[in-house]
């Protein structure tokens, strides 16, 4: 249909369409005709401004509490109405919110904007109370981001106001948030676990503890070696030596936790290097008290270079082994068997002669073996006819034996050897005559049974050995040769036939056999030939020198923390070396090669019996120790063992700066301490950052030495008190007491001196004259002189040796045994074999082991004052010589005082060779280590602590600095005027220790603080970290921010 | 069905014209030099900038050979700084106030350098821009700062300005100047016989806090690195301009716990000379404590 022909009233699409177009084109017309549009937007201007510089207010607000807060940190909130605001677990975030909070508020204030009229402004309510501070509290949230290093802040419900002429046209609520790059939380969180890490024992992980272990123990260590080596070393693990290792422990935390140090600390450290170092090249110089480095104190900076750090590089160390030797039990293995006597097991018990002869043992046997070749029936009783009565019967037998060709082998045994052989046939008639009734008639009926046998007869000799050794086949056995050419057991056949013949000879032999079980034997001890004894003698004397060399090795360390066994070792290294020691050859050369190689076995059997029961014993004495130390409060050797092992997981920390994201810049946290390094001594408050008067004790330690000449001395300390008074000590220790005594007296005749030393040295006379009585008796029964003669030998011997001291240490080291033996062979009508020296002379190595220990002992009393004469002696003696060397430091001096300390000599023997430490013996005289144990404490406390970042405007010193220094901190929070004490911060401070064995060889002086000082305490200790300054600072309660926020 | 196609077809082309007309109409003529300098005082007030500085300039070429620097440059004064662009003109000013024309210290100025950069960095348009931080404490202070950036407008340009008011970091003492101008009249008691006086005495007082706040100057001292140097200079260099000295005369070097003396001194100095001026300026105490402005520093920003 064409649009002029429809009738319908219908409007076109693109009329709509024309008037779409005409009325866009008008309303754009009037759009760009019309002038620029003049509305008021004052108060939106405003708004938008004031919301902006509240902005700005905010961001200023927040960077001036976060200086604040970090000035003035909250760590303990104060037990006030305003203070229970701040939560416990947090409260320096929430003083950080309540500080942002109050200068947030303040900030707005001054940060409104006027505009035409309208004044607009962010603001927040006033915190009158303690209600209105938690809301206000609650209103602020901060998180750290970028590691801290920056602070996301959120502030809810500022509301923004505008006013015109004081009339409210606008008001709006938002929530601001911002990021401010404000590092104080990460100095706050790394400052916490400074100090964490700071108060951790070894135990607990990571931390100073763990250093702490770590610096002692190669000072201990070395110096333990030093002193056992016979260097002049006093005292082992001195308090000065406490000192440097917790300050250098101390920097690497500060490292762990900031990445950088103190520079002051490091100066100090440095400086207390050098010094440390010269007084222990300088060694025994009583020098604990000298002056320390001061922290702040002028001059006196050393420009030398330093020395290595103590103990450094090839210092002995718990990882090492120590070699533990059979050594002494060989000889009382060796002695037992020769003589018996209690030890081993009664199967073992065997000596060695009974070895020798149980090894001759031999049996002659005669063996048979029966064969029945006929076996007759045996006739009837048959009546001769009816009515017969059998009377009697009347057997007879009769027995015929020839010698046959065949007959069985009779069965000899696997270990038998047949001697001769005979063959019998034996015929066995049995002929039976009976006797029959009938009526009065009797009659006789004859009958037979014939058995016939086939009988052989040997004659066996066999091997067996009452003792033990390997199986092998021995030869030759029953006839003379092998070893030595020797008889062996070749009276066997012998026996054997006398046997035979005893037994009737083969036929009677034969015949007993088929009647029956038939067994003769007879034991034959072989004679044996007089060679044998010193041959096996010689041979087992030999194996003893090996066996006595046989060693283990076990880590120091073990040793030293009483978790070692050595015995139970050393029985194990004999027994998985058993055939190799007890070396059987392929088949033994007659029955003398056997019963050496039986004495071998035996002579070890023994020596590990005796090794297992002292490994008993040391297991009891390690028990011993952990229960004691345990006692006194060292912790049980587990834990121990558990520090030295972990010691060395503490990685030395690097360098490094804040990461800190993108908040710019690279950045370090640097740690301010004050003092940086912490001596020991008390230091002036004037010289302390943090402390208004008096004195200070930034670190206090003790350590305690377990055993200290001469408490706990000898073996005594096992099985006797741990630390109780001993009434005597041991003749070892007694005469190496006088021999040093005797070396001052010759440098320095001092009268004290000399008057100790002679009452020690009658002390020392007696007990040596008892040691030599007893060794006159045991040479009474082995040498054939008169008691007066055997007197007079043993004297002599022991004139070998100059002056009483030395003479009782060569009874005591054993090498006066030698001695008198040496004088027993040069008597006439004594002329000693070999063998028989051997002999005397371990015996009486043993006797006199035993005559030392047994009643030995010189009193306590008497051995303690010489020894502090001495060492009194000594000291003064040093100090005159070294006195001004001590003052000139640098290491030409150290050298060239050490060389000196060296050629002087004297001061080895005097104060080396004191004996201390806590030998490990379970049982007298096996003596195989000295361990000694330190139990360090360390308390410490910075007067103050702060960390600082380069941050911010140059105001403000363009540092932000986070202190912590005990201040009460109290904040203007109601706006009254007067600032409410919200909580204080704490000092930084810390409490660790730790626990450092040490083992040594045994002999010579063992291992220990000679200067009888047990406890050693820093100055201050007793008053806990904190001395006078503490009311001090009570007092001056820095009130600081009293001008709250915008105060600072 | 032609047509019904060709009426569609004319509609649609008709819509299309109408709505290309309404889009590209002239819009009315564009913002005015005062809206711009209203959007660069929002840019200066929210947005952030980091300023790394030195403060060296702070050490060793201050005509005060007293205080020893152990080293006077280096990577020891190297800084960063992070705020709002306002927070850090701000920052900049007030820490360069002057005295009769002479900075307190020079640790700003390189810092200065910095914000400048940063500042202009931000500007849309720096050729026909100038900022200018202000912080003055009251009318005619001798004791003032300033800090321009940007050249200024040509005398024929027309000139739009827009204000942003930050904190300066002081204390606002305006209230209580106010009360303390009523309050030494009323009471004999106190020892200012002048109410002028005791309005001197607030903003001389509130001045020394906020320029030299006791436990950070103390913190400062007592700490590491240049800052206790650098602290020392600006005590010393702000007490020669004041005419005090801080020590008794005794040739030492101030300590932490003699700080608080010395901000005394320094606020009594500084009262005198403030109260001076605010007689010559003003005719009553009451007028003087009302135009006190501690608390903020006025950033204006001019367009043209």
């Amino acid at each position: 249909m064409r649009l002029a022909e429809d009738r319908r009233a219908r409007v076109p699409f693109a009329l709509v369409g024309v008037l779409l177009l005409v009325g866009s084109t008008t309303f754009a017309a009037t759009l760009s005709t019309r002038g620029p549009l003049r509305e008021d937007r004052s108060v939106e201007t405003a708004m938008d401004r004031a919301t902006a510089g509240a902005n700005t207010a905010l961001r200023s607000a927040t960077d001036d509490a976060a200086r604040g807060a970090a000035r003035n940190p909250v760590t303990a909130p104060a037990n006030t109405p305003f203070g229970r605001v701040l939560n416990d677990s947090t409260p320096f975030r929430d003083s950080l919110r309540v500080r942002i909070y109050l200068a947030a508020r303040e900030r707005f204030r001054t940060a409104d904007y006027h505009h035409r009229g309208v004044v607009a402004a962010a603001s927040l309510p006033s915190t009158p109370n303690v209600s209105t501070l938690r809301a206000a509290k609650r209103r602020v949230r901060i998180r750290g981001v970028d590691n801290g290093t920056a602070l996301r802040v959120t502030v809810r419900n500022v509301s923004v106001t505008a006013r015109r002429d004081g009339r409210v046209v606008a008001r709006e609520r938002t929530t601001m948030r911002l990021r401010v790059a404000t590092p104080v939380l990460a100095m706050h969180d790394r400052t916490r676990r400074f100090e964490r890490r700071l108060n951790r024992g070894p135990l607990d992980g990571p931390g100073l503890g763990r250093r702490l272990s770590f610096r002692l123990y190669p000072v201990v260590w070395a110096r333990g070696a030093a002193q056992y080596g016979g260097l002049p070393v006093e005292n082992v693990l001195a308090n000065r030596h406490v000192e440097l290792s917790t300050n250098g422990a101390v920097l690497a935390e500060q490292r762990e936790a900031f990445g950088r140090t103190d520079a002051e600390g490091r100066r100090g450290f440095r400086r207390a290097l050098l010094r440390v170092g010269a007084q222990d090249l300088l060694a025994a110089a009583p020098g604990d008290q000298s002056p320390l480095v001061r922290p702040k104190g002028p001059g006196g900076e050393f420009d030398g270079p330093i020395p290595r750090r103590i103990g450094a590089g090839d210092a002995p160390e718990p990882e090492r082994n120590v070699t533990v030797g059979v050594n002494g039990t060989a000889d009382r293995a060796f002695v037992a068997l020769l003589d018996g006597g209690p030890g081993a097991d009664a199967a073992d018990a065997r000596t060695f002669d009974d070895v020798l002869r149980r090894s001759y043992r031999g049996e002659a046997r005669i063996v048979t073996g029966v064969e029945q070749v006929e076996s007759g029936t045996n006739p009837d009783a048959d009546a001769p006819g009816r009515n017969w009565t059998l009377v009697d019967a009347d057997t007879t037998r009769r027995t015929t034996v020839e010698p046959t060709a065949r007959a069985p082998e009779p069965s000899v045994g696997g270990d038998g050897r047949v001697f001769e052989r005979y063959r019998r046939h034996v015929t066995i008639r049995h002929a039976v005559e009976r006797t029959w009734r009938r009526g009065r008639r009797e009659t006789t009926t004859s009958d037979a049974r014939v058995d016939r046998y086939r009988v052989g007869v040997a004659l066996v000799g066999t091997f067996r050995p009452e003792v033990s050794a390997p199986e092998r086949p021995v030869s030759p056995l029953f006839e003379r040769g092998g070893a030595l050419d020797g008889p062996n057991l070749r009276e066997v056949p012998g026996a054997a036939r006398s046997l035979l013949s005893a037994e009737g000879g083969p036929d009677g032999v034969a015949r007993k056999a088929v009647s029956g079980h038939f067994d003769a034997r007879r034991e034959v001890d072989g004679v044996r030939s007089d060679e044998l004894r010193s041959w096996a003698y010689a041979d087992v004397a030999a194996l003893r020198e090996r066996v006595r060399n046989v060693s283990v090795r076990v880590e120091a360390g073990t040793v030293a923390a009483g978790r070692a066994n050595p015995p139970a070792e050393l029985a194990a290294e004999l027994r998985a070396r058993r055939t190799e020691l007890v070396d059987p050859p392929e088949r033994y050369d007659g029955v003398a090669g056997r019963a050496r190689v039986a004495v071998r076995a035996a002579y070890l059997d023994r020596v590990i019996a005796k090794l297992e029961r002292r490994a008993g014993r040391t297991r009891r004495a390690n028990g011993n120790l952990t229960r004691r130390l345990r006692k006194a409060g060292f912790g049980s050797s587990r834990d121990v063992m558990e520090v030295m092992q972990t010691r060395r997981d503490v990685p030395t920390p690097r360098r490094r700066a804040v990461d800190d994201g993108t908040a710019g810049g690279r950045d370090a946290f640097v740690p301010e301490a004050s003092p940086g390094y912490l001596p020991l001594s008390s230091v002036d408050a004037d010289r302390l950052a943090g402390v208004r008067s008096g004195r200070y004790h930034p670190l206090v330690a003790e350590n305690v030495n377990a055993f200290t000449f001469p408490s706990g001395d000898a073996a005594n300390a096992v099985t006797g008190q741990l630390f109780g008074d001993l009434e005597t000590v041991r003749l070892r220790t007694a005469a190496r007491t006088l021999v040093a005594a005797n070396r001052t007296l010759a440098a320095n005749p001092d009268p004290d001196l000399r008057r100790d030393r002679n009452e020690l040295r009658a002390a020392v006379a007696t007990s040596l004259r008892g040691v030599s009585d007893r060794t006159a008796a045991a040479l009474g029964t082995r040498v054939a002189l008169s008691r007066e003669q055997r007197r007079r030998v043993v004297d002599a011997a022991v004139a070998r040796w100059n002056g009483t001291g030395r003479q009782a240490l060569a009874a005591t080291n054993g090498s006066l045994a030698s001695a008198v033996v040496a004088e027993t062979a040069a008597r006439p009508r004594t002329d000693l074999s070999r063998q028989q020296r051997d002999r005397l002379e371990v015996r009486i190595r043993v006797a006199l082991g035993e005559a030392v220990r047994a009643d030995a002992g010189v009193p306590t009393s008497t051995t303690n004052e010489t020894v502090v004469a001495t060492r009194t002696v000594a000291e003064r003696e040093m100090n005159d010589a070294l006195g001004t060397a001590f003052e000139r430091a640098g290491n030409e001096t150290f050298r060239a005082a050490q060389e000196e300390l060296v050629e002087r000599g004297y001061l080895d023997e005097t104060i080396a060779a004191l004996p201390t430490g806590m030998p490990v013996a379970p049982v007298p005289g096996y003596w195989y280590a000295t361990v000694n144990l330190w139990d360090v404490t360390v308390r410490g406390e910075y007067p103050r602590f702060a960390v600082r970042a380069r941050r911010g405007a140059p105001g403000s010193g363009g540092t932000v600095r986070y202190v912590r220094d005990g201040t009460t901190v109290a904040l203007d929070v109601d706006g009254d005027g007067d600032p409410e004490r919200l909580g204080r911060n704490e000092r930084v401070s810390f409490t660790t220790g730790t626990v450092v064995p040490i083992a040594v060889p045994p002999g010579k002086g063992g291992v220990g603080d000679k200067d009888g000082v047990m406890f050693e305490r820093s100055p201050g200790w007793s008053s806990t970290g904190c001395a006078d300054w503490c009311l001090s600072a009570a007092n001056g309660s820095a009130s600081a921010d009293a001008k709250p926020p915008l105060g600072e | 069905m032609t047509s019904t196609t060709l009426d569609v077809t004319l509609c649609l082309l008709l819509v299309s014209a109408a709505a290309f007309t309404v889009v590209t109409a002239e819009q009315p003529p564009s913002v005015p030099a005062q809206s711009r300098a209203d959007a660069t005082a929002n840019v200066l007030a929210t947005s952030t900038a980091s300023v790394n500085y030195t403060l060296a300039p702070g050490a060793g070429r201050g005509d005060d050979s007293s205080v020893r620097f152990g080293r006077t440059r280096g990577p020891a004064f190297r800084r960063t700084a992070r705020g709002t662009l306002a927070g850090l003109l701000a920052d900049v000013t007030v820490g360069s106030a002057e005295i009769d024309g002479v900075p307190l210290s020079r640790m700003h100025e390189d810092f200065r350098r910095g914000v400048t950069r940063a500042v202009v960095d931000a500007l849309a348009d720096p050729a026909r821009t100038q900022v200018v931080a202000v912080w003055r404490p009251y009318p005619s202070s001798s004791l003032a700062a300033r800090t321009v950036v940007g050249a200024p407008p040509p005398p024929d340009a027309r000139v739009r300005a827009a204000t942003v008011d930050v904190p300066s970091g002081l204390p606002a003492t305006r209230d209580e100047a106010v009360v303390a101008s009523d309050a030494a009249g009323d009471h004999s008691r106190t020892r200012h016989a002048d109410e002028f006086d005791a309005v001197a005495d607030v903003v001389a007082t509130n001045a020394v806090t906020g320029l030299f706040p006791e436990r950070s100057a103390r913190i400062n001292i007592d700490g590491g690195g240049p800052s206790p140097a650098l602290a020392r200079t600006r005590y010393r260099r702000t007490a020669a301009f004041l005419g005090v000295t801080l020590d008794d005369g005794r040739d030492d070097e101030l300590d932490a716990a003699e700080v608080g003396a010395a901000n005394d001194r320094l606020a009594a100095a500084l009262s005198d000379r403030t109260a001076r001026e605010l007689r010559a300026e003003f005719e009553t105490p009451a007028d003087a404590a009302r135009a006190v402005r501690l608390g903020r520093v006025r950033v204006i920003v001019r367009r043209w």
